[in-house]
């Protein structure tokens, strides 16, 4: 019994994880979903624009090196229903976050975006408003 | 029961006659903004399509073995990011990349247009619907006015959409696609005879469905129809969202194709 209950426990995960990397248009097959990557970063650029934002920051790696990444987030009009409603300010460059991500599955230094947790302690993630059609999995 | 039946006939035609004249009303209270009507009782009437909507995202809407060697054809030979069946991923964006709406920023066109999970408005006026999908900001109309579908329009990514009220249900039809684009985001294609019906029902207040039935006598060897329900969203707004192949560009340059690298 408690092996089918973990059985549904994991099917249900796993059909959440696949439903999340079907949500856009240029595919993502290329991110590692298995994985989520959590790094203090600071921010060097912020792009809010379409088809998509984009995150630049520095982290440093396991070792002390500093890295570069630009992780991929969703569009403005999406986002800002998820909550980010500073828009184009949420983030500048010099701030300090935390940003959660998916990797690319080949090393380069890009990602999907899971959240962002700022100075602040407020999170910004994206998904959560599109995905409350009735019978839908959510994203996440 | 011979006067019964022509009683129920009459009810019945009288009810087709009449439908097409409520077609642009809406119950709504002259001064009452809509938001508020909404999410008030008593809920809109089954004539009323007003409101934001939005469905979750589509990947793949019309099954393989449907498709007529033309189309099938043409489905294999896609290059998308997207994983779909044994077709080859690539990652380069506009270089090779087959999907219009990536390549050359082209309009979704209908039905595409539907399958990402943006929003769209439906307003109603007399003798025609609007819709404002949020989808690269696409714009159609749906006349409501009695028209016939014209015989052969010219050719456009949206086409040419007539509807008429069938008991609760509005059908409408379209042809005059330009078969530029798919049907869905897995790459199905679609040529110039397609012929979409969808019929457009409001089941409450917080959900519509519609029905799209697919005729496509190049790209299908027999219809196809698919349903779907779609939740209202009274305090969203639809907020633009243009393609443009700049910011493209700059987005495969800087994440997408370093994601693909060595793939």
């Amino acid at each position: 019994m408690k092996i089918k209950m973990a059985s549904i426990f994991a099917m249900t995960f796993g059909l959440l994880i696949i439903s999340a990397p079907l949500l856009a248009h240029h595919g993502t097959a290329a991110y590692d979903y298995a994985r989520t990557v959590n790094l203090k970063a600071t921010i060097t650029g912020f792009v809010w624009a379409n088809p998509h934002c984009q995150i630049e920051f520095d982290a440093k790696d396991d070792s002390g090196n500093a890295q570069h990444w630009i992780i991929e987030a969703f569009n403005p009009a999406m986002l800002q229903r998820d909550g980010w409603t500073k828009g184009r300010e949420s983030m500048k460059p010099g701030d300090e976050v935390t940003v959660s991500f998916h990797p690319s599955k080949n090393g380069e230094k890009v990602g999907i975006l899971d959240k962002v947790t700022l100075a602040s302690g407020q999170v910004l993630r994206q998904h959560a408003a599109q995905s409350q059609a009735p019978g839908d999995a959510p994203y996440r | 029961m011979r006067i019964r039946n022509f009683g129920l006939i009459a009810l019945a035609t009288g009810m087709f006659v009449i439908s097409p004249l409520l077609a642009g009303q809406t119950p709504l209270k002259s001064g009452v903004p809509k938001e508020k009507t909404q999410n008030s009782k008593p809920a809109p009437g089954p004539h009323d399509l007003t409101g934001i909507w939005t469905g979750p995202y589509e990947e793949s809407i019309i099954p393989n073995k449907l498709l007529t060697p033309w189309a099938a054809e043409k489905f294999n030979q896609q290059k998308t990011e997207r994983q779909v069946g044994d077709r080859p991923i690539i990652y380069d964006g506009e270089k090779n990349n087959t999907d219009p709406l990536v390549k050359g920023c082209d309009p979704p066109g209908v039905p595409r247009v539907y399958y990402h999970p943006r929003p769209f408005e439906i307003m109603q006026i007399p003798g025609r619907l609007i819709l404002h999908y949020e989808e690269y900001n696409t714009f159609r109309e749906i006349w409501t006015d009695g028209r016939q579908i014209p015989n052969d329009p010219d050719p456009t990514w949206n086409g040419y959409s007539v509807g008429r009220w069938e008991g609760d249900t509005l059908v409408v039809d379209t042809i005059g696609f330009n078969g530029k684009t798919w049907v869905d985001n897995a790459g199905h294609p679609m040529s110039d005879a397609m012929h979409l019906t969808e019929r457009f029902h409001r089941i409450d207040r917080d959900h519509m469905s519609i029905e799209y039935t697919f005729e496509d006598r190049k790209a299908l060897t027999a219809p196809f129809t698919y349903k779907k329900t779609y939740d209202a969203h009274p305090d969203w707004e639809i907020t633009e969202y243009f393609c443009t192949m700049e910011d493209m560009q700059e987005f495969y340059k800087h994440v997408m194709q370093p994601a693909g690298k060595g793939k």
